[in-house]
């Protein structure tokens, strides 16, 4: 496949060779040139689909990590109910018992478009099963996504800098890691969505034209129904109109761009239930429409100065500026003090000062979506490109016309916003593609241009003209070869790096063959064969929407995080002796309890090592009944074996953890592989009040049963006891074949 | 009337005479506001009595050492924060007793080896070997009764007030708020710079607008910060990275080996000056080369020195990309695309 990767850059550079070698001209230069084009979009969009399908080939057609779970669940309830149902969807198998407003809470873009996909295939005869449409989502959107890039692109310079542009967005990896085959996320379809906005956004701007803005502002609600992100473009526009008003590049077109994108966009956007009336309360929009009020003041401003003499308009303009200041000033004061508006809140303050949200919001800081990034990160998604684009936006600057003035404006911004969160290395992504396929179209402009040797009535000697091109080969052989590595590096960083599903997890057998661990749809699938419909599983929040996807079983929380209470009560229960946690857990009408435990496999990221955030997070909510401090050992260390504190093998999560552990090991040594701690069956307290129901091939995912009352209405404890002295045997525990496994 | 006087004099002598050699609050809250920042020195004899029992306050004792030779880098870093928060709770509360709960007392307390000569005789009363050390004395106990607590992982004022958080939940008061020491230095800096550019736009009005409105000044001032950004800076800044490492013999690493999310302060450095030297470079090919083309047009020489010197720009070129690249395999170590090993890529 990666035959076919390569094959873009070589016909792309005979384009560039082809168009600029203007020797002939004729019906069958164009001829060429656009089958060219055609091939080598095909040869693009063969190339991004394909790379994506990395994950699908290597394990199968299946929906990946926890998000997606969730809106694959929610395509689902769309395509067997109706979309009025859908948007009123009250789901009350999450969340129980509280249960959760979904269609009010959710961007309804990227499951409509799905389900209009599905209906639409049915319709011409192709009934497709909705996953294989939820699997090869994002694939088929980078195609497109590649298009407009291609599009966009063209505004900034022309074809040949498009062609590459769209190239490096098809395979860039820090585009294809939210979009493989099978990562079915609101970014899968966001980011082309994106890239239309601005498509059209720029055409508008440059031709002050109605129809191309009003394509930007659909393309923007679109948006708004598929993603949060939404906010980054409500910002970048008024932003880039701002600058061009500094600049002194007022015209009627602008105000005709912005203005019809702005009020069909906004009126547009409010129709989306989950945004309903912020784009005129939250201060995320507050700069769209402060642009929106000085876009007036501008044109009024430039009216009038046609109409009066200068000394005039000088006057008038400093009483006005100063006006309008006070009032502005003054009306602001009093929206904040009355409460309509909140302009200083928490997140406003966490986008400026990096280290507010470290302080005082722990629940954003805990979530590793919103790190900071690395230098390595941005080399591995980017390749060259990262040290092409700082002289991109430089040769933008040398350009300066009002787009470039926009992808400058977009770089920096952008580049400072992915610096403080991970996350957003996905809208940084297109720009770098953007701006460096124009900074080599740039070189290549001079340097694939072999013209000289042909020409002979050059004023140089042969000599010349012959080292000339030989300079010019040099220089566009190397970075040819940098193209041909960029391919390369992408390949390999998508199959090595993200194209794992993270629910099927890739291992090694002893002897180097591919081994798969499919622990996590061995335990889902156990739940919907082997309990009752209506069971309630309790399980930390990451493992809710799995649940609810894979298994159909209600749930206590998941990763919706809407609620911290709630949370907090699941981690109370986890983080608590047997008998308050099962007093806690019958109050909420808990069935079983799943938890993930790696200590047999090495599996880091099991809910042993998580347990500290589910102390914290109960500890906030009960700071007198569940204390971080008592889970740690004397030298402050975190510790499972022997030495553990009280209260850690007292917890519930503990006794689940390694409830029969050491009997899998014939000397009764248990030996944590991820923690490398030794635990022996002395340091396991008995599990009175939970039975061990299930536990998956490597112990991946334990589920428990919480045991019915007693029915002499003796307490669980007391009944184990007697049960124990009764008869002294212990049972067996069923043993995974560990031995296969590395 | 007489009676009752005489009971509460027995009393209040009984009472003095058990609390005989531990410190009450008052001695404590008076030693405490006749220090610059709310910390009871302990010396050598006065240690014993401050921290002997029955207490009953609060008492967050800190063992630490400012002797130079000693090298205590934790100390010095440390010892600051440690001022603002004695300071921060002296300051709302002179006598050291909680005003939303009059039962609850909170004292400071600090112990400093500053000599190697003569070690505090309290150091060797508990055996400390590792400094600093926080000690946190409940009511109640004795002298050997107290819990060790962690130094706050954040520096600077963010450690006081995680600290101070911490302690609130601990003696259980709430009202305890940090009192920021105002760093005058950023307030002078900003009156100068302000000073300085308003005294620049009067004296040279056309310079300033020129520069203001150069789109060069503004490119080279993006294209720094982008280059800063990609570099891996703000992760520096937000997570306090040290700028280098070191090894187990004591060597200095520069870069953290096979960890892709973390980094040390210089190696963003390194790599922005890389990515700088690299768009330099290219803008030279791409703005320099063909100036210079148009100025040398028709000479024979001209073509000669352009070679030379665009093959002088793609090698050095190449070999700063080939530095990027084995930069990232000492992240990454599994990666295959060196540029330097060219072998390896042709296959």
């Amino acid at each position: 496949m990666s035959e076919i990767v390569e094959k873009i850059v070589v016909p792309d550079n005979a384009v560039t060779a082809n168009e600029e070698s203007k020797v002939t001209s004729g019906k069958y230069v164009s001829f060429i040139q656009s089958s060219l084009k055609t091939l080598i979009f095909i040869a693009i969009i063969v190339a991004s689909i394909s790379s994506r399908l990395f994950a699908v080939v290597r394990f199968e057609s299946i929906i990946h990590e926890f998000d997606p779970w969730f809106n694959y669940r929610a395509t689902q309830y769309l395509v067997n109910n109706s979309f009025k149902d859908f948007l009123n969807w009250f789901d009350e198998r999450t969340w129980y018992p509280l249960g959760r407003v979904t269609g009010g809470t959710l961007y309804p873009g990227l499951m409509t478009t799905s389900a209009f996909i599905w209906h639409a295939l049915r319709k011409i005869g192709l009934p497709v099963d909705i996953r294989n449409i939820c699997v090869l989502f994002a694939p088929a959107f980078s195609a497109i996504t590649a298009y407009v890039t291609y599009k966009l692109t063209c505004e900034l310079k022309d074809q040949k800098a498009g062609l590459l542009a769209a190239a490096f967005i098809g395979i860039v990896p820090g585009y294809i890691s939210r979009s493989v085959a099978g990562s079915y996320d609101n970014e899968a379809i966001a980011i082309t969505l994106l890239m239309a906005t601005f498509m059209f956004w720029i055409k508008g701007l440059k031709q002050g034209s109605i129809l191309n803005s009003s394509f930007a502002a659909l393309c923007y609600f679109y948006m708004v129904s598929a993603w949060g992100g939404y906010v980054f473009i409500t910002n970048l526009i008024p932003f880039h109109v701002f600058c061009l008003i500094l600049m002194g590049r007022y015209t009627a077109k602008i105000y005709v761009a912005y203005n019809t994108w702005f009020v069909i966009g906004t009126i547009a956007s409010m129709q989306i239930p989950f945004v309903g009336f912020l784009p005129i309360k939250s201060n995320d929009h507050m700069a769209a429409l402060g642009v929106f009020g000085l876009l007036q003041l501008v044109a009024l401003g430039d009216f009038v100065k046609t109409k009066i003499s200068e000394k005039k308009f000088k006057l008038i303009m400093w009483v006005s500026v100063i006006l309008i200041m006070v009032i502005g000033v003054a009306g602001l004061f009093a929206l904040t003090y009355l409460g309509l508006i909140a302009p200083w809140t928490g997140r406003f303050y966490s986008l400026w000062d990096t280290n507010y949200a470290r302080i005082h919001i722990p629940i954003i800081a805990s979530v590793s979506e919103h790190q900071p990034i690395t230098w390595p990160a941005f080399f591995l998604d980017t390749h060259f490109l990262i040290w092409l684009f700082p002289a991109a936006v430089f040769l933008m600057f040398m350009d300066l016309k009002n787009e470039h003035v926009f992808i400058i404006v977009y770089s920096v911004l952008c580049s400072y916003f992915a610096g403080v969160m991970v996350r957003l290395m996905l809208t940084l992504t297109p720009v770098i593609c953007i701006s460096g396929a124009v900074a080599l179209s740039k070189l290549f402009d001079i340097y694939l241009d072999f013209s000289p040797i042909f020409s002979t009535k050059t004023t140089g000697t042969k000599k010349s003209s012959f080292m000339t091109v030989l300079t010019r080969g040099l220089v566009s052989a190397s970075f040819v070869y940098y193209l041909y590595l960029f391919v390369h590096h992408c390949t390999w960083v998508t199959q090595s790096a993200y194209s794992s599903p993270s629910v099927v997890l890739p291992s090694q057998n002893r002897d180097g063959s591919m081994a798969i661990i499919d622990d996590y749809r061995e335990a889902y699938y156990w739940l919907r064969m082997n309990t009752d419909y209506d069971a309630k599983i309790a399980s930390w929040w990451d493992y809710g929407y799995q649940i609810g996807g894979m298994a159909d079983r209600t749930t206590l929380v998941d990763n919706n995080t809407w609620n911290n209470t709630h949370i907090a009560i699941v981690g109370k229960a986890m983080a608590s002796p047997e008998e308050v946690s099962y007093e806690l857990l019958k109050e909420h009408d808990v069935d079983y309890v799943l938890i993930i435990f790696g200590g047999v496999l090495g599996f880091g990221g099991d809910d042993i090592n998580k347990f500290l955030w589910m102390i914290r997070i109960a500890e906030g909510i009960w700071p007198e009944e569940v204390k971080e401090r008592d889970f740690f050992v004397n030298q402050g260390e975190f510790r499972v074996d022997s030495q553990a504190s009280e209260t850690m093998k007292k917890s519930l999560m503990y006794k689940m953890s390694y409830n029969g552990f050491a009997d899998l090991f014939p000397n009764g040594q248990g030996q944590d592989r991820v923690r490398q701690q030794v635990i022996t069956a002395d340091d396991v307290e008995n599990l009175d009040y939970f039975d061990e129901v299930f536990s998956s091939e490597n112990w991946l995912v334990r589920i428990y049963k919480l045991k019915d009352l007693d029915v002499e209405g003796r307490d669980l404890s007391d009944v184990a006891e007697f049960e124990r002295a009764k008869n002294t045997k212990r049972s067996s525990n069923k043993k995974p074949q560990i031995e296969l496994r590395v | 009337m007489l009676f009752d006087r005489f009971v509460s004099v027995c009393i209040s002598a009984l009472l003095l005479a058990t609390t005989a050699l531990a410190a009450t609050r008052e001695e404590l809250a008076i030693k405490a506001q006749k220090s610059p920042n709310g910390i009871i020195e302990l010396d050598d004899y006065s240690f014993k009595d401050t921290l002997d029992a029955p207490r009953d306050f609060y008492l967050v004792a800190l063992l630490t050492c400012t002797e130079p030779g000693v090298g205590c880098t934790a100390c010095f870093e440390f010892n600051p924060v440690f001022e603002t928060i004695a300071e921060s709770w002296v300051r709302d509360h002179a006598e050291g007793i909680s005003l939303e709960d009059p039962s609850k007392a909170l004292y400071f307390a600090r112990a400093d080896l500053s000599d190697a000569s003569a070690v505090p005789e309290i150091f060797k009363f508990y055996n400390i070997e590792r400094v600093p050390r926080l000690m946190f004395f409940t009511p109640g106990g004795s002298i050997h009764d107290y819990h060790l607590l962690n130094l706050p992982q954040q520096k600077a004022n963010a450690g006081a007030s995680e600290f101070i958080t911490n302690l609130k939940i601990a003696v259980g008061i709430n009202d305890y708020q940090i009192h920021e020491p105002r760093d005058w230095s950023t307030v002078m800096i900003t009156a100068i710079a302000t000073f300085a550019i308003v005294y620049l736009f009067r004296k040279h009005n056309k310079v300033i607008t020129a520069v203001i409105s150069s789109k060069f000044v503004w490119g080279i001032l993006c294209c720094a910060f982008i280059t800063l950004m990609s570099g891996g800076y703000m992760y520096n800044k937000m997570r306090g990275t040290p700028l280098a490492g070191s090894d187990n013999n004591g060597g200095v690493v520069y870069f953290w080996p096979n960890e892709f999310q973390n980094q040390y302060g210089i190696e963003s450095q390194i790599v922005s000056v890389l990515y700088g030297a690299l768009s330099i470079l290219f803008l030279a090919l791409v703005l320099g080369i063909p100036n210079l083309s148009s100025f040398y047009k028709g000479s024979a020489s001209g073509a000669m020195i352009i070679t030379v010197i665009c093959t002088v720009l793609v090698v050095v070129i190449y070999a700063l990309f080939a530095g990027l690249t084995s930069l990232f395999s000492i992240k990454s170590p599994r990666y295959p695309f060196e540029l330097i090993k060219i072998s390896s890529l042709l296959s």
